[in-house]
């Protein structure tokens, strides 16, 4: 499903204008990468916890050239459904 | 860094701020979000939100897993889970505070080292140059004192020497003999030589005058000849002794070779192997002592082949007490003590009275592994295989004929 698709979706629930919505979901999506941002997690209720996941310092080799590299720490979004959720995506027939 | 959980309920007042709205709005919408969420994923199996990620449903196969606590294994069979792939918008965001570092290569200090080396290769390349234009020298530096000394150029020595080298040997003895004949020997006559072989005909000229002047003629020349014919064969008698020790030391080594590594090869591979060695060895002083080796290891080899593998097979000496497991094979205790998976054979003659059917032996029977002669069990050579093969053959058929 594409970002359109959703939208139209959301539209249709909130009977909201269009462009509202999108507005709407534009700045939700800010607000969830800006506290990501900080290193706090952010819990939606229904669908999960997206989590801001610190990655150490780490030295790693290039396979190729036999080069040792120093990679930096980063901060990486990870997210986990909550079980509910997990558990009817099991349940469900295999996708593709 | 606050490492804080925002719930739903803040994310809908920072809603509600920022669009003026009241909070239950921002909630119901942030609700509805969710539910949409939820609903569009299940429905197509994937989900794209522009400035989040991408969800997707994918699918995970069947797997073996083992149980951290008790490290029991456990069968985890295939299901669906949802995967989250950030937009890059996200991911830099996200990654903002740490985004202005970079990687380091930490491989300079190696490289720099790596140089070195080549240095260091490059001196030493340099070195043996070095050496080797000193040792030319120093070759050219004898030639040119043997030369004199000789009265004439002797081919072998001239043949290695340079080119320039042998020119002027060639052409000095020459001139030196005909000046000599010409010229009673005086010690002024040197002197008014040409400049260019000025210390050469010293040597040569303070030999000659020792002997007399007829024997300048063409006889000195026969006795010369004649010496270097006597010089020649003690060189080739050299050669002779020198190729008579390889000769010997080869006629030796391959005879233990056989007898220690192919002793149970057939009789008819070690003969040849010696009739070639006598190919190869062609001179007569050493035909004989080849004989007399082949003679002394044409004997022994067939009864060292025929010994283990014709004698009764006893099993007094133990290597090992096994007990059968289950999932125990024969053939995998052969492959483990002996070697090769086809001699099985003697750990069930070893354990006949104990084993019913090879194919099927129950758990917990003790199996003694019989400590065998290394000959008999040699899996390089093809003749113990193969009687271990019929052995085979012989027991599998005796207890259930093939299907």
């Amino acid at each position: 499903m594409t970002h359109k698709e959703f939208i139209g979706i959301l539209t249709a629930k909130t009977s909201l204008p269009e462009n509202e919505v999108v507005e709407m979901l534009e700045s939700t999506v800010n607000l969830i990468g800006d506290a990501l941002s900080q290193g706090n997690d952010v819990t939606l209720q229904g669908i999960g916890t997206f989590e801001a996941h610190r990655k150490e310092e780490h030295i790693a080799v290039n396979p190729r050239t036999k080069k040792r590299m120093l990679i930096p720490p980063k901060q990486v979004v990870v997210f986990k459904p909550i079980q509910s959720l997990k558990d009817k995506v099991k349940k469900n027939p295999r996708y593709e | 860094m606050n490492d804080e959980k925002q719930s739903t309920a803040t994310l809908a007042e920072a809603l509600a701020r920022d669009h003026n709205l009241s909070k239950t709005a921002a909630s119901t919408f942030i609700k509805q979000l969710t539910a949409a969420f939820a609903e569009g994923l299940l429905q197509d199996g994937e989900l794209r939100i522009k400035g989040l990620g991408l969800f997707k449903i994918e699918w995970v196969e069947n797997r073996i897993s083992a149980n951290e606590q008790n490290g029991k294994k456990q069968a985890i069979s295939g299901h669906n889970k949802i995967s989250f792939i950030p937009d890059k918008t996200l991911r830099d965001k996200v990654n903002a505070p740490f985004a202005h570092l970079e990687t380091i290569a930490l491989d300079e200090t190696e490289e720099t080292n790596a140089d070195a080396w080549l240095d260091d290769e490059e001196q030493r390349m340099k070195r043996f140059s070095e050496q080797a234009q000193e040792i030319l020298s120093i070759i050219s530096d004898l030639q040119e004192i043997n030369s004199p000394t000789i009265h004439e150029p002797t081919t072998p020595s001239n043949e290695t020497a340079k080119t320039i080298d042998a020119a002027q040997t060639e052409n000095k003895p020459k001139e030196i003999v005909s000046e000599v004949i010409n010229t009673p020997p005086s010690t002024d006559k040197p002197l008014q030589q040409p400049s260019l072989k000025a210390e050469l005909p010293n040597e040569t000229l303070q030999e000659n005058p020792s002997q007399p002047v007829q024997s300048l003629d063409p006889k000195e020349e026969f006795r010369l000849l004649e010496r270097m014919a006597e010089q020649a064969p003690k060189k080739n008698k050299r050669w002779m002794a020198i190729s008579i020790i390889v000769a010997l030391i080869v006629v030796i080594c391959i005879p233990i070779y056989y007898v220690l590594f192919l002793a149970n090869h057939s009789q008819p591979s070690v003969t040849s192997a010696t009739q070639s060695n006598q190919s190869t060895t062609g001179f007569k002083q050493t035909e004989n002592p080849v004989k007399i080796m082949n003679a002394t290891t044409a004997k022994p080899s067939p009864a060292a082949v025929a010994d283990p593998l014709s004698q009764p097979r006893t099993y007094k000496d133990t290597l090992a007490v096994v007990t059968f497991k289950e999932g125990s094979r024969l053939t995998l205790l052969s492959l483990k003590y002996y070697g090769n998976k086809l001699f099985w054979v003697y750990i069930y003659e070893a354990n006949k009275n104990k084993i019913t059917n090879p194919d099927d032996i129950g758990a917990g029977t003790r199996l003694m592994i019989p400590r065998l002669n290394p000959k008999l069990i040699d899996a390089t050579n093809p003749q113990c295989l193969n009687q271990a093969n019929a052995l085979q053959v012989k027991y599998t058929h005796h207890s259930f004929p093939i299907k």
